[in-house]
């Protein structure tokens, strides 16, 4: 039974490197017996593989950068210990609406997965994600030059407020650019349902971020 | 093999020949430094023509710059990328018994940016106002613009940032590699103590490198933007930030990575104290258990750094407790490897000569730590010499003999070709005498209340007598990279017309040296092994009985046991490793 079972872990390239194996007579300095394997078998296997590795490693590397998240929320938390930390004078409501926008894409992707091949979900998120961009520029632009909220003269206030804002807006940016990438590839046919899995991730996670932010920057 | 392949044999290469190019200048600016201690403000051989003006002096700005560049280029352009790039490239697959690493393409973006990374270090030597020159920490307020301007200091943090990124990204991938490409029947339980280390410093690696960049990114943002992160003082605007919290975030990140910079050297420690006591690694779960603990704690010490910094005692005392904590479990692993040892038939070629100088420059190394660990001993200690003695026995010389027991283990799997052990031997035996001459100078003058980062001691009248001690420590310092001579002419020479290496020069059972021709293919293996046994598999009598030698492959069947036993183990191990999935 398991003799014509291929192993289920394995190097990313084996396919091609195993039709080499046959052309490559065992060389002198490789001694010993080892238990022969039964060759690869199909390549649905091999590529559910690919993807689960993908999958762990796309999860694995956005849990480990929270942690550039956190630090930049530890600092924010260290200034307000301190002294106390000013009111925004940029509407809460406003900006929580904008974070909505996100909070509604991880929804809308997150269903939208579960109904399969229909481009729409991603479609919307990515509409959903340049207009949190928009918006996001929108109040920052409004507290700069209405109300005055300036780095320097701002202190660390502000510039936690715009410099934390402008970091979270750059990885939303990324996100969004890698999702119009797979909707892209996805008009010109490709089969993009594991990449668009690991790209929604990446939305859930600045949408998590976004929290953390609103919660050490923007609350008063 | 061609600049874009992405095998993670070429890889390794090129972080091998990067990385030893940049030892060789990491090495060059540590001289300085040892000059300017014992002859100081007189010419340096060798460096008027680029420090004209002085006559090749090195004036108070171009020795701070020379230290600070020292340390970043040993920590982040060297050591880290050797240990990892280099040799953790090369030997993780080949170890577990996978075909490649976990996302080649990954691995070769890595390398590009931490080459970017070295361009731009070279880069600002160049620039008006020199290179960085904050100390390898960059502290703020020193590394703002307020008090470094220069472009060089910017330059220079950019290019830790993607030193950094190059580490998140192999990082990442080792621990998916290790997590998911194992060969069939290669259990947790049967991977080699050096997969363990490099295992375990990834996961650190992965989790704590954010960290830096994070610091990193808000200096740079102080430094271009404006920002007040870190500023305060008279340069401050607005009521501006605190610079203490720099130090928060470096040292989050920054005690992990001395573990990140160590691990992989004990692991291998562990492993070739085995293969070359010619027994089992004494207490194997325990040791790679209490790797696994040091870096489950690692995170937890970072504040020894700055008892000194002005914390509450409170937590000066809670961060004493966990560090002197933390060190009860490498104590255990040392013990193990005491107790692998005991007793064996030890060999002493080059790679255990640089394992067991490795064990006792690290033991020294510890010791002396402990002294920082307490409150009480570290606030006379702190920013001496004692401090830079001390780690630069652990990060400096442990992870360097370290690497170079990798390198001479590994070599002619790397390349196919066998080193020359006599002088492989001479070179280890001499650099780690020297070592322990300079760091140990070290520790003496620090103990002496020398302080660290001083252009000119003596200008100090208590520390005048230092200056025969200070000399005699340059002495060695100067034989010390005399002795690297030795390793260069080694590796020229056998890369030119060294002899072939032999299939297993080290009659040992891993992977790498059974189951993979010297060097390996691509793909690594004709065929995946199929493991059947740990890594230390030495001395077992019914092998001795059977195939007249003491040692056997992870992956070979032993004769008569074949069809009964092991081989259904194997093909057991298979389907189970395949139905878990
Ligand atoms: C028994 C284990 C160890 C203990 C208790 C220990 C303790 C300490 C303490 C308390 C300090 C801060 C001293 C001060 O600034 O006043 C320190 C500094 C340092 N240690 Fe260790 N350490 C240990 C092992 C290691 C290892 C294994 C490494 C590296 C591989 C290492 C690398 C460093 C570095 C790089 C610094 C400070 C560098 C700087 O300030 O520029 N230590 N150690
Ligand atoms: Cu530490």
């Amino acid at each position: 039974m398991s003799a014509e079972r291929k192993p289920a872990v394995d190097g990313p390239r084996s396919s091609e490197s195993e039709t080499r194996a046959d052309a490559t007579p065992p060389s002198r300095s490789q001694p010993l017996g080892m238990t022969p394997l039964p060759a690869a078998s199909d390549a649905r296997t091999e590529n559910a593989n690919a993807e689960g590795t993908a999958w762990l490693g796309t999860v694995l590397g956005l849990a480990a950068w929270t942690m550039f998240f956190a630090s930049l929320a530890f600092a924010v938390g260290w200034y307000r210990m301190r002294e106390p930390w000013p009111t925004l004078p940029v509407s809460l409501l406003g900006l929580s609406l904008t974070g909505l926008l996100l909070l509604v894409g991880s929804a809308v992707l997150h269903l939208g997965l579960r109904r399969r091949e229909s481009p729409w979900p991603a479609r919307g998120a990515l509409l959903l994600g340049l207009g949190f961009l928009a918006l996001q520029a929108m109040w920052t632009h409004q507290a700069w030059w209405t109300e005055h909220v300036r780095i320097p003269e701002g202190g660390v206030s502000a510039s936690a407020f715009h410099g934390l804002t402008a970091l979270h807006a750059l990885h939303v940016l990324v996100v969004t650019f890698n999702l119009f990438l797979v909707c892209w590839r996805h008009t010109r046919g490709a089969d993009v349902r594991a990449s668009l899995r690991r790209h929604v991730l990446g939305w859930h996670f600045v949408t998590a971020m976004w929290v953390l932010l609103f919660v050490a920057v923007y609350l008063p | 093999m061609s600049l874009l392949s992405l095998d993670h044999k070429a890889v390794a290469r090129r972080y091998l020949w990067s990385g030893l190019g940049f030892l060789l200048l990491g090495g060059l600016l540590a001289l300085a430094i040892r000059w300017q201690w014992a002859w100081p403000g007189r010419s340096v051989p060798g460096l008027a023509w680029a420090l004209p003006e002085s006559h090749g002096a090195l004036t108070p700005p171009t020795y701070t710059a020379v230290f600070t560049m020292h340390g970043l280029v040993m920590i982040f352009f060297a050591v880290t990328p050797l240990l990892f790039g280099a040799l953790g490239h090369f030997v993780l697959p080949l170890a577990i018994g996978a075909r490649g690493l976990a996302f080649p393409r990954l691995s070769a973006l890595g390398y590009w940016v931490y080459a970017l990374g070295g361009v731009l270090m070279l880069a600002s030597f160049a620039v008006r106002l020199g290179p960085a020159s904050a100390g390898w920490t960059a502290y703020p307020p020193l590394s703002t613009s307020a008090f470094t301007p220069g472009l060089g200091q910017t330059l220079v943090t950019v290019a830790v940032l993607c030193a950094g990124t190059s580490a998140f990204t192999y990082g990442l991938n080792f621990v998916v590699t290790v997590a998911r490409c194992r060969a069939p029947g290669m259990t947790w339980g049967r991977l080699p103590l050096t997969v363990w280390g490099l295992f375990f410093a990834s996961v650190l690696n992965v989790v704590f490198v954010p960290v830096l960049a994070a610091a990193t990114v808000l200096l740079l943002m102080d430094r271009l933007l404006g920002t007040q992160f870190f500023i305060a003082g008279a340069a401050a605007v607005g009521g501006g930030g605190d610079p203490v919290v720099y130090q928060h975030l470096f040292w989050l990140f920054g005690h992990p990575e001395v573990y990140i910079l160590i691990l992989p050297a004990w692991g291998m420690v562990g492993d070739l104290v085995a293969f070359f006591s010619r027994k089992p690694a004494h207490g194997y779960r325990l040791t790679a258990g209490a790797m696994g603990t040091v870096s489950a704690l690692s995170g937890l010490v970072y504040a020894h750094h700055l008892f000194t910094s002005g914390m509450s005692p409170l937590l000066g005392r809670t961060f004493m407790v966990l560090t002197l904590l933390i060190s009860l479990p490498a104590e255990v692993m040392f013990l193990n490897w005491l107790m692998t040892l005991w007793r064996g038939s030890v060999r002493l070629t080059s790679p255990m000569l640089a394992a067991l100088a490795t064990m006792v420059v690290f033991g020294l190394g510890g010791i002396t730590g402990l002294a920082l660990g307490a409150v009480a001993t570290d606030v006379p200690l702190h920013g001496t010499l004692w401090v830079v003695g001390h780690f630069h026995l652990t990060m400096g010389a442990a992870s360097f003999l370290g690497l170079f027991a990798g390198l001479y283990f590994w070599f002619p799997k790397m390349f196919g070709r066998a080193l020359h052990e006599g002088l492989a031997k001479v070179h280890v035996l001499s650099s780690a005498v020297l070592f322990l001459g300079v760091f140990g100078g070290q520790l003496a003058a620090g103990y002496a209340g020398q302080l660290r980062r001083l252009y000119d001691p003596y200008q100090y009248t208590y520390l005048k007598h230092l200056l025969p001690l200070n000399q005699w420590t340059t002495v060695c310092a100067f034989l010390l990279g005399a002795a690297q001579v030795v390793f260069v002419v080694n590796l020229v020479w056998t890369l030119r017309r060294g002899r072939a290496a032999e299939a297993n020069p080290w009659q040992v059972g891993t992977l790498e040296w059974t189951c993979a021709s010297s060097p390996p293919g691509e793909g690594n293996f004709t065929q995946v092994p199929v493991v059947l046994r740990g890594p230390h598999a030495l001395s077992q009598p019914e092998v001795l009985e059977q195939l007249g030698r003491d040692w056997i492959g992870q992956a070979e069947v032993l004769p008569g046991v074949a069809r009964e036993g092991a081989g259904e183990e194997a093909l057991a191990t298979v389907s189970t490793v395949r139905s878990v999935t």
